[in-house]
């Protein structure tokens, strides 16, 4: 909801004096409610995001073949100096996403609105300008000063949205088609450091672990009215994390026995199935980022 | 002998400032044995699970691999846990990684396996678990039964010809108990020497012909399932209730004289052809009389 409101006060500074004052209404105000009602809240959980990159279609998909596709269309889309190329990115990456991948609408819309609501508080920053004379398209009183948008400054906002927007949406389709042990898979496989690659895979399972122990120790305080008023909440979610610290010290202990029982000694090694380079992904995405490139030159 | 596998000797192990949890512990396992270790809550069988591992290592007493002194050294200790496996009562304290199919690699690369071998025994294992088409999926989305499974792929994977499991049963419903029992039948019979600890008599009762019972890190008796279960004095020590079965099977010697000379029903479907027999041998004697 917030976001769509943002929405429309932004597509309204960014075109006012560009478009007719109707268009202008009908688009502002058609993208406002499109994002407030397509994004109403699915399941809203913390892990959302992994449980989507788990059922993604294009989850086999080379990771690495996204890693970097990922990668060079959001060196395009930064280094590009028209706003089309952003444009063209996030709209493509959500046809990717939601007819590609098969992940619903509104789950998209509704991820894409938390960033979105970022990107456009700082769109308004970008757009408005103090001047003590009204100045530029639009013009607005405060206290005797003018906020005042100016048309260099409406391109400028446009463009560094577009190129956020843009790149945001190639990170999402790589996140959101890929689980995370084949993106530390993909991370190896470019020789990041040994150590760090061991600690993600271990943080990545942990996080799983501690919180459903977290949720079993929160659901048991509450039945107990261990929430009831603001100084016993205090006090119960004190000692929760304190047990939780200790119970993740005795779980790490038996992690570590079961580690060794398989005759772990140093390096935690899986064998990764780093999913086969088909022609055809590696076709469609060079031919993608030809057509990215092809953009940017043309709207230089 | 020829057919040992495994053997402690006078093993003796204690935590930190605790109480011995085992206490001169000497036991032997033969190749192609099922065996239940049972014992109340703190009666040292994961201790024991940790020792016969090599996890933790006794304080005193001697291990034997195959008739083969374990000496401790990086060697031994890797042969000791490459052929005795040990599956975790929480399948979550075992399951490290992402994806099922790396979660099962994850032994047989520590074996330092080539990769085509590795392959072949993820394979192999998940389909010996019923986990065919599991590769790819997280293992923290599975339901516990799954997990279960994938913690005994996992130890499958190493190929080794004893598995231990410590508490198999806890937690699982009793469809998964009943998949266990099957799969386990099934991995004996492939010739794996299975030690299981379990609170659950009926289970254990079905599933073996030896019991080990340890109380307070000792074991107090040690030998055919049957003649345990025969043992007022070791069950009541040990805190142990006998199997239905095994009640069952009394009431009915109490009842019927001649039925103390057949032998006890150690499952439900040999149940049937002892009450039969049974029954008809009563029905007989009634028909001799009249």
């Amino acid at each position: 909801m917030v976001t769509g409101i943002l929405t429309m006060v932004v597509v309204w500074c960014l075109f006012y004096g560009r478009l007719p004052a109707a268009v202008l209404l009908l688009l502002g105000g058609g993208l406002g409610a499109a994002l407030s009602l397509l994004g109403r809240h699915g399941s809203g959980q913390f892990l959302t995001i992994d449980i989507l990159a788990q059922t993604s279609r294009l989850n086999r998909v080379s990771p690495l073949l996204k890693f970097w596709t990922a990668l060079i269309l959001m060196a395009l889309c930064v280094s590009a100096s028209s706003s089309f190329v952003g444009l063209f990115l996030t709209v493509f990456m959500l046809i990717l996403i939601v007819c590609g991948g098969g992940l619903a609408l509104h789950d998209y819309i509704h991820l894409l609105a938390l960033p979105l609501s970022f990107l456009l508080l700082g769109g308004l920053a970008l757009l408005f300008e103090v001047t003590v004379q009204r100045t530029g398209v639009l013009g607005i009183p405060v206290f005797g000063f003018w906020l005042c948008v100016s048309q260099a400054a409406q391109t400028r906002a446009m463009l560094v949205m577009a190129r956020a927007l843009g790149s945001l949406s190639c990170l999402y389709m790589l996140s959101l088609t890929t689980p995370m042990s084949d993106l530390i898979g993909v991370l190896r496989r470019i020789h990041c450091p040994e150590l760090l690659i061991d600690l993600m895979y271990l943080i990545y399972r942990y996080i799983f672990i501690l919180l459903s122990m977290y949720h079993a120790m929160r659901d048991a305080a509450a039945s107990r009215l261990g929430f009831g008023d603001y100084r016993t909440s205090l006090r119960t979610t004190g000692n929760l994390y304190f047990s939780l610290l200790f119970r993740s010290y005795r779980q790490a202990n038996r992690n570590f026995d079961a580690m060794e029982s398989r005759c772990f000694d140093s390096g935690i090694r899986f064998l990764e199935d780093a999913g086969k380079i088909r022609g055809s992904h590696v076709l469609a995405a060079g031919a993608l980022i030809l057509l990215t490139l092809g953009l940017s030159i043309f709207f230089w | 002998m020829k057919n040992e596998l495994l053997r402690l000797e006078h093993v003796c192990f204690r935590y930190e400032d605790k109480f011995p949890a085992l206490k001169d512990v000497s036991i032997t396992f033969q190749r192609g044995e099922r065996i239940v270790v049972l014992g109340n809550n703190g009666a040292g069988k994961s201790t024991f699970f940790l020792c016969c591992n090599g996890i933790l290592h006794p304080q005193s007493g001697e291990i034997f691999l195959k008739g083969q002194k374990m000496s401790g050294s990086k060697e031994d200790v890797r042969r000791l846990r490459q052929t005795v496996g040990l599956v975790f009562q929480e399948p979550d304290t075992q399951i490290i990684a992402g994806t099922v199919g790396s979660e099962v690699s994850f032994g047989p690369m520590n074996l330092g396996l080539d990769r085509q071998e590795v392959e072949l025994r993820i394979t192999r294992s998940l389909a010996r678990m019923n986990l065919e088409g599991y590769e790819n999926r997280a293992p923290h989305y599975l339901s516990g039964g799954e997990k279960k499974r994938v913690s005994i792929a996992d130890i499958l994977a190493m190929e080794p010809d004893m598995i231990l499991l410590d508490e198999p049963t806890a937690s699982l419903d009793p469809e998964n108990v009943a998949l266990l029992e099957r799969t386990l039948e099934e991995l004996n019979e492939a010739g794996i020497t299975l030690v299981v600890s379990t609170h659950d008599v009926d289970f254990a009762y079905g599933f073996a012909r030896r019991a080990v019972v340890l109380s307070q890190g000792e074991i107090i008796q040690d030998g055919e399932i049957e003649e345990v279960f025969r043992d007022e004095e070791v069950l009541k020590k040990a805190g142990l209730k006998k199997p239905l079965l095994c009640q069952v099977a009394e009431v009915l010697e109490g009842c019927v004289p001649e039925a103390r000379d057949v032998r006890r029903p150690r499952r439900v479907e040999d149940f049937a052809d002892y009450a039969k027999g049974l029954l008809g041998r009563d029905g007989g004697a009634k028909g001799d009389s009249r």
